[in-house]
C-alpha cells in the first residue's frame, strides 16, 4: 500500500497530513487540464504550467474579476472531466485508507484563486458541522504554496481548545485571535502533494503577500455508508466507487427487500 | 431537444425560513413553478400548467402517478429529491414508479437529470445508501454505539 503508516498516525493525532501524490502522472494530467482551461479563459496562450499559474494575477488582478474567473474555471474544468475522481486517483493510496473503497466524492470540487494582495482570504471556519465529521478534505495546490500564499489549520487539540475558549468567552475576540495566531499551523505544500485534513478542523487563509498567485482545489470524500452531515447528500456528493460486494448487496436489496 | 412534457413537483416547506444556508426564505410555489418551467425549457421540453405539491417531510403521495397520466406527462421535474422524502426516508418505490411511468426525472436543486435506466439505477443506489444511513443514524443502537454505550 502506498503511503506507509506514518501519515495516518499523524492524521489521527493532528487531524491533517501532507502527502505526495501516489500517482504523480495522474496529478500532472489534472494540472495540465486545469492549466489549459485557465489559460483559455484568460485568453492567453499556454507556455509553462508553473509560471503561467503562478502568474495568473497578471491577467486576473483581483476583486470581482477574480471571483468571476474562479467561478468560470470551477465550471469549465468539470465539463466532460471528472475532477473529483482524478483527485482521488492521484491520492488513492492514502484516501482509500481513510474513507475505504465505497466512496462518495464531492460533485464539483472548489477552486480557490488568491492573487497577491487580494483582500478576501478564506475566513476561519470548519466544515463540520454542517458537513459530516466523517469527511476528509483534500486541499490540492496547483502551484507551490508556502507562507501567506498557503493556508493554515488548527490541529485537533488546538481546534478543541479554540472551541472551548469560545464557549467560555464568546465575546473575547482578542483572546480568540491570540489563540489562533499562536496555535495555527501555516502549511507548506509543494505542487505534487496535497494536504489531507479532517472536516472538523478550523482552517482558513490570510492575505497572500507573496508575489505569486495561489491557485488550489479543495474537495471532499467520505465513505458511502458513513453518517451524513446536514448538507443535502444528493446535491453535494455522488458515488465514485463501490466494491463488487456492495453492488451485489445493493442488487439483492433491490430484488428481494 | 427532448420535446418532453414535464409534470412539475414543488415543495411546500414546513417553515418559511431558509432551506439552504445563505438563503433568507423558502421559495414560494409560484417561484418554484417558474424555476421548474425554465428548467424544463432548458431541456427542450415544457412544463404542464399547474404543479403538484409535496409537503416537506411528508412527501408526494402515490396520486402523483394519476396526475402524470392525466397530464399526459412524459417526464417529471421536481424541485428536489426531498419531494419523495417521508421523514428520514426517500420513498424508493414511488420514485421507481414515477421513473417507470416517465423515463425522465429532473431534480432542480440537486442539478440532476436522469434520462436512461442505467443512470437512474446508479442514482437509485445513492438513494438506497442514503436511506440506509439515515435509518441507522436515527436508531438507538447507533446512538449507543457512537456514544460508547453498552450497545457498542
Amino acid at each position: 500500500m502506498t503511503g506507509g503508516p506514518y501519515p495516518f498516525d499523524e492524521f489521527e493525532a493532528r487531524g491533517f497530513c501532507v502527502v505526495p501524490a501516489s500517482r504523480p502522472d495522474v496529478l500532472d494530467g489534472l494540472r495540465s487540464h486545469i492549466w489549459s482551461v485557465a489559460m483559455r479563459l484568460v485568453g492567453v496562450p499556454a507556455a509553462d504550467a508553473d509560471s503561467d499559474l503562478n502568474g495568473l494575477h497578471r491577467h486576473v488582478p483581483g476583486g470581482d474579476e477574480a471571483t468571476r474567473f474562479r467561478l468560470a474555471l470551477t465550471k469549465a474544468m468539470s465539463e466532460g472531466y471528472d475532477v473529483g475522481a482524478t483527485v482521488f486517483n492521484a491520492f488513492e493510496g492514502y484516501l482509500s485508507r481513510l474513507v475505504g473503497t465505497d466512496v462518495l466524492s464531492q460533485r464539483i470540487p472548489n477552486v480557490v484563486f488568491q492573487p497577491p494582495g487580494d483582500p478576501h482570504p478564506t475566513e476561519l471556519h470548519r466544515d463540520a458541522p454542517a458537513n459530516s465529521p466523517y469527511e476528509v478534505v483534500v486541499w490540492l495546490p496547483l502551484v507551490d504554496c508556502f507562507g501567506t500564499k498557503s493556508m493554515y489549520v488548527l490541529d485537533r487539540t488546538a481546534t478543541a481548545d479554540a472551541l472551548e475558549a469560545y464557549r467560555r468567552n464568546p465575546g473575547d475576540r482578542s483572546g480568540f485571535q491570540s489563540l489562533l495566531e499562536e496555535r495555527s499551523v501555516q502549511m507548506s505544500v509543494p505542487y505534487g502533494s496535497a494536504l489531507l485534513f479532517w472536516s472538523a478542523l478550523f482552517h482558513g487563509s490570510v492575505v497572500n503577500r507573496e508575489p505569486e498567485s495561489r491557485i488550489s482545489l479543495n474537495t471532499r470524500f467520505k465513505n458511502l455508508f458513513a453518517p451524513l452531515g446536514m448538507k443535502d447528500p444528493f446535491r453535494y456528493f455522488s458515488i465514485l466507487h463501490t466494491t463488487p460486494l456492495t453492488r451485489m448487496g445493493m442488487r439483492f436489496q433491490q430484488d428481494e427487500a | 431537444m427532448s420535446g418532453r412534457v414535464y409534470l412539475g413537483i414543488a415543495m411546500e416547506y414546513a417553515t418559511p425560513v431558509n432551506p439552504e444556508p445563505g438563503i433568507r426564505r423558502a421559495p414560494t410555489i409560484d417561484e418554484q413553478a417558474r424555476a421548474l418551467s425554465r428548467a424544463a425549457a432548458t431541456r427542450g421540453g415544457a412544463l404542464v400548467e399547474g404543479v403538484v405539491t409535496a409537503r416537506q417531510n411528508e412527501g408526494i403521495g402515490r396520486e402523483v402517478l394519476g396526475s402524470l397520466g392525466a397530464a399526459g406527462a412524459t417526464g417529471a421535474y421536481c424541485l428536489t429529491v426531498d419531494v419523495f422524502r417521508r421523514g428520514d426516508l426517500i420513498d424508493r418505490a414511488l420514485l421507481t414508479d414515477v421513473w417507470s411511468a416517465t423515463g425522465s426525472l429532473g431534480f432542480l436543486i440537486e442539478d440532476v437529470h436522469l434520462e436512461d435506466d442505467e443512470a437512474f439505477l446508479g442514482w437509485l443506489d445513492m438513494v438506497r445508501a442514503v436511506n440506509s444511513v439515515r435509518t441507522r443514524d436515527a436508531s438507538d443502537q447507533w446512538r449507543s454505539l457512537v456514544s460508547g454505550g453498552a450497545g457498542a
